[in-house]
């Protein structure tokens, strides 16, 4: 019997090598979406507000690949202008998310001391916590709409960045490279942003990477619940939230927009995990 | 021992000040009139007139300086108490304590759904390693779609799973009850939605650390010794590699929490999560304030108890709990 060890098993474990169909797919169905998102005119001709009321409640068919809505709205069509929307609010949370969390995570890890303790015990209270308690507190003190949802969404992923840069600032900053920096002379802000900065960044990318399907699944909840751009807009969760009402006699009117997030959220992950390693470190 | 658990306290009072500091700051000071969100908020509208706003102001004592407004508020959360709802009026403390049966019943039954989900995916993922000593032919694609198991589940929202289940088990098979929340038929649809991402998280977890324990020295100990295989993944890895999956539970148990507003709101169920989404729609400051307090007590005191509980499990971090720190 062969020697088992656990790099064995891990391979054996890990799931298909790179430029899987998996991951051919989920590059496909990503680009389409992002494409959607920035022009939805190549997509379809139809007008995502414009009613029609004689063919209200359709199923899908050719002419309605998704079927149509209560006031004879093209599905279809409202998915596809609502994916700009729901993609940019986000992206945007993801920004605010990886800015200030580096920012914060640079600071602690290169101030040290009292800085750092303070940042930290500060990161420790965001991540005791659930995520979505935080939102809906800054949403109950912002107010609704899609840019308060993206801030809401936002401040939940500061802990998580601010404590990955840190570890990475740590890490870097005794490298040998960054010593002798140090060592002829170069001022400090200039060894921060040459020198520490650069290498710090791949994990911080990556987790970055990993975050964007858990904050379009965060964006698409709020809107789901109601916080987000106010009805007639389309944006995917306030989509899923609108067909409930009819959903006992057109099943696909919250099946089907519930089906894009999936799918999106599946191929961002699929492709950050690609990018980032197997598993996407967990932060912590 | 007792530095450590005394540590712990501390750390668990300083994450719920901290916790009730920031939301009193978010939600009482940050926006720019408290007073006129709550009044437009609730009432259903309609502009409240300016008597109406001062004596709002006045009743929620906004018309003191801030610090005073802090420390009388900390003083009166301290004692269980966060002030009234605007929304109904009713002592928000109550609101809570009148919603939470409903909600711990339904997080315990998803719990427990994750906990058995997560086991059964995990061992059964396991199972399909190629392992010389399992005796069976590996199956690769089985291995592949079980392993895809718990990253679709973390990819699908809950409010649509919720929103799947009943369309298929209410309105095409009437299996069970698609709203409400009366009984045991009623509670079985939520807690399968509440239990899909939380159990997805934990069958990684899990099953990444069985990998782990498997290539441990004890497993060809044990396989030395004449172990048979079910006796070797129950007794020695599964048991090995529990400690991570129950940290996580434990942070999870926040998640399940916050599912809840989600869940709840899909299938219309009174609930502590049913009561938060009510008072982040109406602005009901009070209300909100005391639901994420009350939301980080929970997380503190389970945090609390793992952090006890895994030094008895795991008496290596009992030594170095007890001596180091």
């Amino acid at each position: 019997m062969s020697a088992v060890d656990t790099a064995d098993i891990a391979s054996a474990a890990r799931t298909r090598k790179r430029y899987a169909p998996g991951l051919v797919l989920s590059a496909a169905v990503l680009v389409l979406i992002l494409t959607a998102a920035i022009a939805p005119g190549l997509f379809t001709r139809q007008d995502p507000l414009a009613a029609d009321p004689i063919h209200r409640l359709e199923p899908p068919s050719r002419a309605h690949l998704f079927g149509t809505d209560e006031l004879g709205r093209d599905l279809y069509c409202r998915v596809l202008h609502g994916a700009a929307l729901s993609l940019s609010t986000a992206g945007i949370a993801l920004a605010i998310g990886l800015l200030c969390g580096t920012l914060l995570g640079l600071i602690a890890g290169t101030a040290r001391g009292r800085v750092d303790d303070l940042l930290m015990r500060a990161t420790d209270v965001l991540l005791a916590i659930p995520s979505l308690l935080v939102s809906l507190a800054v949403v109950t003190a912002l107010g609704f709409g899609a840019t308060k949802t993206a801030v809401a969404v936002g401040v939940t992923g500061i802990a998580s960045f601010a404590r990955i840069t840190r570890a990475e600032v740590l890490r870097v900053s005794v490298a040998p490279y960054v010593e002798a920096a140090h060592v002829v002379g170069v001022r400090r802000p200039t060894v921060l942003m040459r020198h520490v900065l650069p290498n710090a960044w791949a994990p911080v990318l990556g987790f970055a990477a990993v975050s964007f399907g858990a904050s379009l699944l965060a964006v698409s909840t709020l809107g789901f619940l109601g916080y987000g751009t106010p009805p007639p807009t389309p944006e995917w969760g306030s989509l899923v939230a609108s067909g409930r009402s009819y959903f006992a006699e057109a099943w696909w009117l919250s099946t089907l927009p519930g089906l894009t997030i999936v799918a999106t959220v599946l191929a961002a992950n699929r492709i950050a995990r690609a990018l980032h390693g197997e598993d996407g470190r967990l932060p912590r | 021992m007792t530095r450590y658990l005394l540590r712990r306290l501390l750390h668990a009072a300083f994450v719920l000040w901290a916790a009730f500091t920031a939301s009193f700051g978010l939600l009482y000071l940050l926006p720019a009139d408290p007073v006129s969100v709550m009044a437009l908020g609730g009432a259903g509208g309609g502009v409240p007139s300016a008597a109406q706003v001062a004596a709002l102001r006045r009743a929620y004592g906004f018309d003191r300086p801030v610090p005073e407004q802090y420390l009388s508020r900390l003083t009166a959360a301290l004692h269980g108490d966060f002030g009234n709802s605007v929304q109904t009026g009713q002592s928000v403390t109550r609101l809570i304590a009148d919603a939470l049966p409903q909600t711990l019943q339904l997080a315990a039954a998803a719990l427990l759904l994750a906990l058995v989900g997560a086991l059964i995916v995990s061992l059964a993922t396991v199972r399909t390693l190629p392992l010389p000593w399992l005796r069976h032919a590996p199956v690769p694609w089985l291995g592949r779609a079980l392993r895809s198991l718990p990253a679709l589940g973390v990819s699908a929202p809950s409010f649509w799973v919720g929103l799947m289940l009943i369309q298929l088990f209410s309105f095409r098979w009437r299996l069970f009850p698609a709203v409400g929340d009366d009984g045991l038929s009623g509670l079985v649809l939520p807690a399968l939605t509440l239990a899909l991402p939380t159990g997805a998280i934990l069958a990684q977890v899990l099953t990444r650390s069985l990998v782990t324990a498997l290539g441990e020295p004890y497993i060809q100990t044990a396989l030395a010794a004449g172990s048979g295989p079910g006796r070797i993944l129950f007794r020695q890895a599964l048991r090995n590699a529990s400690i991570a999956p129950l940290t996580v539970a434990g942070l999870l148990v926040g998640e399940l929490l916050a599912g809840a507003v989600t869940v709840e709101t899909v299938f219309s169920r009174t609930g502590i999560g049913r009561a938060t989404a009510t008072a982040v729609s109406t602005q009901d400051i009070p209300a909100v304030q005391g639901l994420v307090v009350f939301g980080a007590l929970v997380c503190t005191l389970v945090s609390l108890v793992l952090d006890l509980l895994v030094p008895l499990l795991d008496p290596r971090i009992a030594a170095t709990a007890g001596g180091s720190r």
